[in-house]
């Protein structure tokens, strides 16, 4: 009976099925909130899966020139990563479906890999504007990892855990603790717009630069594939940091905690939206200047903050 | 036994994927010609080599990267045990070893190394 559950718990809710639809439903509220804010009508709700659906039924051209099975390999391993991730992610409650001893760490590395998977899939199309997007893509990890690793290191820091279900349980006993994190948030949301690579930190899939950068030479199912893996990682990355950073709304029944955790979701992604309809495109060497120059310091005064605080209060 | 389980599912996920694929390739129309399957270069016949030079920068961030994921990797474990042991070395400890660090970003940033020309 357990094993069933834990199958379901896996497979449709809260996992894989569940992912794939509130990454759906999140492209779709990023998309339709962006069109508004620029005076646009935007979107029907049902065009995400039709997306999904058109590029299911298109031929998936490889180029002649690609590594045929890096190519094709990459896009599931984005997407299976990303799926690995989600699972150690509690949503409404102190509990995801597992959970360990620095989870967090391995969560922050499995959500790594899907910006590696644009590299190599990139690297592997042998196109000038691929190899282009795929570099960019690298040289843009190199500068956004580092704060987001420390601003997450400041609740580990808080709670004494690195399980991210440890840091929610520690947020249960100081409720109001969440306030010394807020610039830890604020690293959080900005580097979350770098692994996404959206506005203002888009040069790597620069459309009017370099095509679509790593995704140039990808069509059909492997494009979908790729789509699917960047919506689900939005919907992962920002679920990661409502449990980190938002500990609002643990000890409620199911049915109120899982709308308050689509708020939390919800909320992140309009932040994300705006932000993205607020700024223009940085160039690469701008992106890694402010991210080294700026956002890596904050998160390092986070940290202090956070031991200021453990050892005072 | 934890790692195992994420390997566990790393693999299920990988294989739910190629399951997708694969049912996907009996659906989907296959017609490829030389044209088609031409690497992408704006409608243009393809030039030279895909693999070119890029800014030597790269490397210097990835420098930059190595040595603070490898920071990080030591900051995990002591964030967690810090309290456990009595007195203020492990904390001091902890503080001078960021300090170097933190030292080092200001050294770089002066010497330029965060500037792109």
């Amino acid at each position: 009976m357990s094993a069933i559950l834990n199958l379901v718990s896996i497979l449709i809710f809260p996992g894989l099925l569940f992912l794939l639809v509130l990454g759906m439903a999140g492209q779709y509220v990023d998309r339709k909130l962006y069109a508004r804010l620029q005076n646009r009508v935007g979107p029907p709700w049902y065009q995400p899966v039709a997306d999904v659906f058109k590029l299911l039924g298109k031929e998936s051209v490889i180029p002649e020139e690609a590594d045929h099975r890096m190519f094709s390999l990459a896009p599931i391993f984005a997407l299976a990563a990303v799926i690995a991730a989600y699972l150690y992610i509690p949503l409404w409650n102190t509990k995801p479906v597992l959970s360990f001893q620095g989870d967090l760490v391995v969560v922050l590395y499995l959500l790594l890999i899907p910006t590696l998977t644009f590299f190599l899939g990139g690297w592997y199309s042998r196109s000038i504007f691929s190899t282009l997007g795929a570099v960019r893509s690298i040289t843009q990890l190199f500068a956004y990892e580092i704060p987001l690793l420390i601003a997450l290191l400041s609740p580990a820091l808080l709670a004494s855990s690195w399980s991210i279900a440890g840091i929610a349980a520690y947020y249960g006993t100081h409720p109001w603790r969440w306030m010394v994190n807020l610039l830890g948030f604020a690293v959080g949301l900005i580097t979350l717009l770098g692994k996404l690579e959206r506005v203002p930190f888009d040069a790597p899939e620069a459309e009017t630069e370099i095509v679509a950068g790593s995704f140039t030479e990808y069509s059909g199912r492997y494009l979908a594939f790729f789509r699917l893996a960047i919506d689900s990682e939005a919907i992962v990355s920002s679920s990661l940091l409502a449990a980190v950073f938002l500990p609002f709304g643990l000890g409620l029944p199911i049915w109120l905690g899982v709308i308050v955790y689509l708020a939390k979701v919800a909320g992140i992604l309009s932040v994300l939206a705006l932000l993205r309809t607020i700024f223009a495109r940085l160039r690469m060497d701008q992106m890694i200047s402010f991210c080294w120059r700026y956002v890596a310091p904050v998160a390092f005064l986070q940290v202090i903050i956070d031991l200021v605080v453990k050892e005072l209060v | 036994m934890e790692y195992g389980t994420i390997l566990v599912f790393l693999a299920v996920a990988m294989l739910l994927g190629m399951t997708a694929l694969g049912v996907n390739h009996l659906l989907m129309p296959f017609r490829p010609n030389p044209v088609k399957n031409a690497t992408y270069e704006c409608g243009n016949v393809p030039v030279g080599d895909a693999q070119i030079r890029y800014n030597v920068r790269f490397y210097i961030f990835a420098l930059l990267y190595v040595v603070f994921a490898v920071e990080a990797a030591f900051l995990f474990p002591w964030a967690v045990v810090y309290r456990r042991i009595a007195g203020m070395l492990p904390l001091g400890e902890a503080v001078v070893f960021l300090g170097i660090l933190v030292l080092a970003l200001a050294y770089a940033w002066r010497k330029g190394a965060l500037k792109w020309d």
